[in-house]
């Protein structure tokens, strides 16, 4: 017995690591699993679904209520918002009671405060919870194509199939701009895919200077209107902006991807080598030695920005996006100040992936979730229902198809982007009736940059893009708002850059642009 | 500001009694200007933050922070007090998860604690030893998340705020390390006058535990007050949320704007209505001021617990 008791210590210490040990194995081995038995799992239920009533596409096609046979399926859709509806459950029970005679489903909605989106959204995945929905993008909190290479979510392509109004309601080169490696993972919420470079310009500067916008060509042809305000409005701040007004060079002659226009070779050049952004460095350094520029502007974040605009005090700003209808937003973030645009470059496509939805793998109802994503793109009326609320309380009509949002009521959030095709949504109150069809026409328009569909995968080269992104924010800021002297501190830059390993940056980016030319027969 | 408010007691002391006994020396006067320029740099930016909450937008853009509002104003405050309903909820939980929080952790080290500091206890070593394991090795966020979510079901419910916090390792090893100091002999006294276990732990050792207690209590209203992961992970019932988390998302909508301002106009987000800077500052003082203010009522069993290292009788 003694014996026994003096041995009991130790073999519950064996048996206890033992046991730490097989259950932290488990769970790792769970872990690596999971997206496969995950996938054989859906797949499974793919078929099983398949194989059941094709009322699914009928129900879409037609308005009848569905069979009451098959119990309706709850869906749960997670997304992005910034500030939490108050009349989120009320706004929800209407959409269900839309829906549910529709594609014979409820959804049920979890949205997530942008602070949390990415954490929140991760580790649900890594849980494996079961969720139909999620609202992706590939910037902020979206995170498309980490969620893609882990396998969180569900291609569907196959799908697609069996919702033709919405393969039809999107674009083909929308889908081909979603694809990665020839599969699609999203759903791309219609909205301007377009950008073109330009200036928003208070409007009463306009007419108190009798200012010719039309003469606006190039970004240097605001120099005048920039010395006029500088010389006559002392309380103004002629143009402030925390951008690189020389971006990705569009301006230029450069594409985005950072090769100049029209060359065979597609040799891609980092952006402090370009001859012109010397030239550029040189203008800027004039504006604001001369005081065009905002004194602080190396120095400034994007929320001070904010702030000095809804001051009312910024004459100019740069804007890189100029979308038909934006002065209507712009108004309020000048302090509620008209702006004018003027747009310097002729836009370009460029790309649907700022914000799409997508079926996580964990979904058990796949086709009703895609079924759900087909009215956000095809149906106005859901659309409308779950953009802006409900009729009357949330916002009253002030014209055909324009509202206003009643900024008392709780729900304001007016957030179409996420949630489908805003092109067939209401118009705000002061936005032009013609300003879905100039989006979807700049939409077709735009010029296709020759290697559209091609995005560049950062993992390889991750560690050296930190590391420039931090020279960057010490040496290009000053620069680009020409704080400080480009003849003294480009060399510089261009040093620091050097050893932050930009070579190998670029060489990777030039590997991958040469495949993708190569697949595509473009080279 | 906890510790700059407890060194700054200390070289009070440390005067007081200075100049009734020690003569004028270099040394002392250094020290004290050390802990001068500590204190300070530990003062100096909380005053900042709480005159950039009072101060109007447009000042502080113009000519930057200012320890003396060129223009004063209240604006931030009425900002947030606009919706109070959400700010007294968001009280309301975070004080009722500190205090039952506080209330059952102290119990939970108290006894865990005190159980593995009795030598005459069989299994001690086991059981510190599990206890001590799970400060080296844990299971990780996942792992958590999934038993608390998909077996517990605590999601949505104020225990998910409570019940993952209310066993720390260490503050259990430091309750051992107090109480094995205490002598044997009250125990055996005790029983001898017939008191059993429940009757020792609670009128005997708790009572001769109160400077640890109430030491690790402070940490532990801390840790509860200032918690807000979980009830990001765990919470969507808007109801629930607690102070510090509308702290966080207000400060995050800085970082958000940021990062992506290109997106910003693209989508036309309104940012005329996200919170200013006063606004944020505000709110910091407004998440983090009641704690400041029930520092100085710790602060002498603070000192005292880290002072007082036996109970010899």
């Amino acid at each position: 017995m003694k014996v026994w008791k003096m041995s009991m210590a130790p073999l519950v210490l064996a048996s206890l690591m033992l046991m730490l040990l097989v259950s932290a194995c488990g769970s790792n081995n769970d872990k690596n699993n999971a997206p496969a038995a995950d996938n054989t799992a859906s797949n499974a239920k793919n078929d099983t679904a398949a194989n059941a009533p094709d009322n699914a596409a009928n129900d879409t096609a037609t308005t009848e209520p569905a069979p009451a046979a098959e119990p309706p399926v709850e869906l749960t859709y997670y997304y992005i918002v910034y500030d939490m509806p108050a009349d989120q459950q009320e706004v929800e029970d209407a959409i269900n009671a839309y829906i549910q005679p529709k594609i014979n489903a409820t959804i049920k909605l979890k949205p997530v405060l942008e602070a949390g989106y990415k954490d929140k959204i991760n580790t649900m995945l890594a849980a494996n919870e079961s969720f139909d929905l999620l609202w992706t993008s590939n910037w902020g909190g979206g995170d498309y194509d980490n969620k893609v290479a882990k396998g969180a979510l569900l291609p569907i392509d196959d799908l697609l199939d069996k919702t033709p109004d919405l393969k039809a309601a999107i674009p083909q080169v929308a889908w081909d701009d979603t694809k990665v490696d020839g599969k699609i993972y999203g759903v791309p919420n219609m909205q301007i895919a377009a950008k073109a470079e330009g200036f928003a310009i208070q409007k009463r500067f306009i007419d108190k200077y009798n200012i010719d916008v039309n003469s606006i060509k190039t970004q240097m042809d605001i120099e005048p209107v920039l010395k006029t305000i500088h010389d006559n409005e002392p309380d103004i701040i002629p143009i402030a902006t925390t951008s690189n007004m020389f971006d990705f060079g569009r301006q230029y002659g450069y594409a985005a991807q950072g090769y100049k226009l029209g060359d065979p070779n597609f040799k891609i050049i980092d952006t402090t080598d370009k001859p012109e952004y010397k030239t550029f460095l040189d203008n800027m350094r004039r504006w604001y030695t001369s005081g065009y520029i905002y004194k602080d502007a190396a120095t400034m974040k994007d929320d001070q920005l904010v702030a000095l605009l809804n001051t009312g005090k910024v004459a100019v700003e740069w804007n890189t996006t100029m979308k038909p209808g934006g002065e209507v937003d712009d108004k309020k973030r000048f302090g509620n100040n008209d702006v004018v645009y003027v747009r310097v470059s002729e836009p370009e496509f460029t790309g649907v992936r700022a914000t799409m939805n997508s079926i996580s793998r964990t979904s058990k109802n796949p086709e009703k979730a895609l079924e759900f994503l087909q009215l956000t793109s095809t149906d106005p009326a859901l659309f409308n229902l779950i953009t802006f609320g409900i009729k009357d309380k949330h916002y009253t009509m002030v014209g055909d198809n324009t509202i206003k949002i009643n900024q008392d009521a709780g729900y304001k959030g007016d957030q179409g982007w996420v949630f489908g095709n805003v092109l067939i949504g209401y118009l705000k109150e002061g936005q032009a009736p013609d300003t879905w069809e100039r989006t979807k026409q700049l939409n077709e328009t735009a010029k296709r940059p020759e290697v559209n569909g091609f995005n560049f995968n950062t993992e390889p080269y991750k560690t050296e893009s930190v590391n420039i992104a931090a020279v960057s924010e010490q040496y290009g800021k000053a620069l680009n708002s020409g704080a400080v002297d480009p003849a003294k501190v480009l060399p510089k830059y261009q040093d620091a850059l050097k050893k932050a390993g930009v070579g190998k940056q670029t060489e990777e980016m030039q590997k991958q642009l040469d495949e993708w030319l190569k697949a595509n027969g473009k080279k | 500001m906890n510790t700059s408010q407890a060194i700054a007691a200390e070289s009070v002391k440390i005067k007081a009694t200075g100049q009734r006994k020690e003569p004028f020396s270099v040394v002392n006067l250094l020290s004290h200007i050390l802990f001068i320029g500590i204190t300070l740099a530990m003062i100096v930016p909380f005053v900042l933050v709480i005159s950039i909450s009072f101060t109007e937008e447009t000042s502080i853009i113009e000519h930057g922070y200012q320890f003396i509002p060129l223009d004063f104003t209240a604006k931030a405050y009425r900002y947030i007090f606009e919706a109070p309903l959400v700010l007294i909820r968001a009280y309301g939980i975070t004080i009722i998860t500190t205090v039952i929080g506080t209330i059952l952790s102290l119990l939970v080290t108290a006894m865990l604690g005190y159980v593995t500091s009795r030598r005459d206890f069989r299994y001690r070593t086991p059981a510190s030893f599990f206890v001590f394991f799970t400060m080296l090795f844990n299971g990780g966020l996942v792992p958590s998340y999934i038993l608390i979510k998909q077996y517990l079901h605590l999601d949505n419910t104020i225990w998910c705020l409570i019940l993952p916090a209310l066993v720390s390792p260490f503050y259990i090893m430091v309750m051992k390390g107090f109480l094995s100091k205490m002598p044997f002999e009250i125990i055996e006294s005790a029983k001898i006058d017939g008191a059993r276990e429940i009757r020792i732990f609670f009128t005997i050792v708790l009572p001769l535990s109160t400077p640890a207690l109430a030491t690790l209590g402070l940490f532990l209203s801390f840790g509860f007050w200032n918690s807000w992961f979980p009830a990001l992970l765990y919470i969507d019932n808007e109801k629930l949320i607690p102070i510090q988390l509308l702290l966080v998302r207000m400060m995050q909508k800085l970082e958000f704007l940021t990062s992506n301002s290109d997106f910003i106009s693209q989508f036309g987000v309104d940012t005329s209505k996200f919170p200013t800077l006063s606004a944020r500052m505000a709110m910091a003082i407004l998440a983090g001021g009641p704690m400041v203010c029930i520092f100085p009522f710790f602060q002498k069993y603070f000192v005292k617990g880290l002072t007082v290292g036996s109970l010899k009788g």
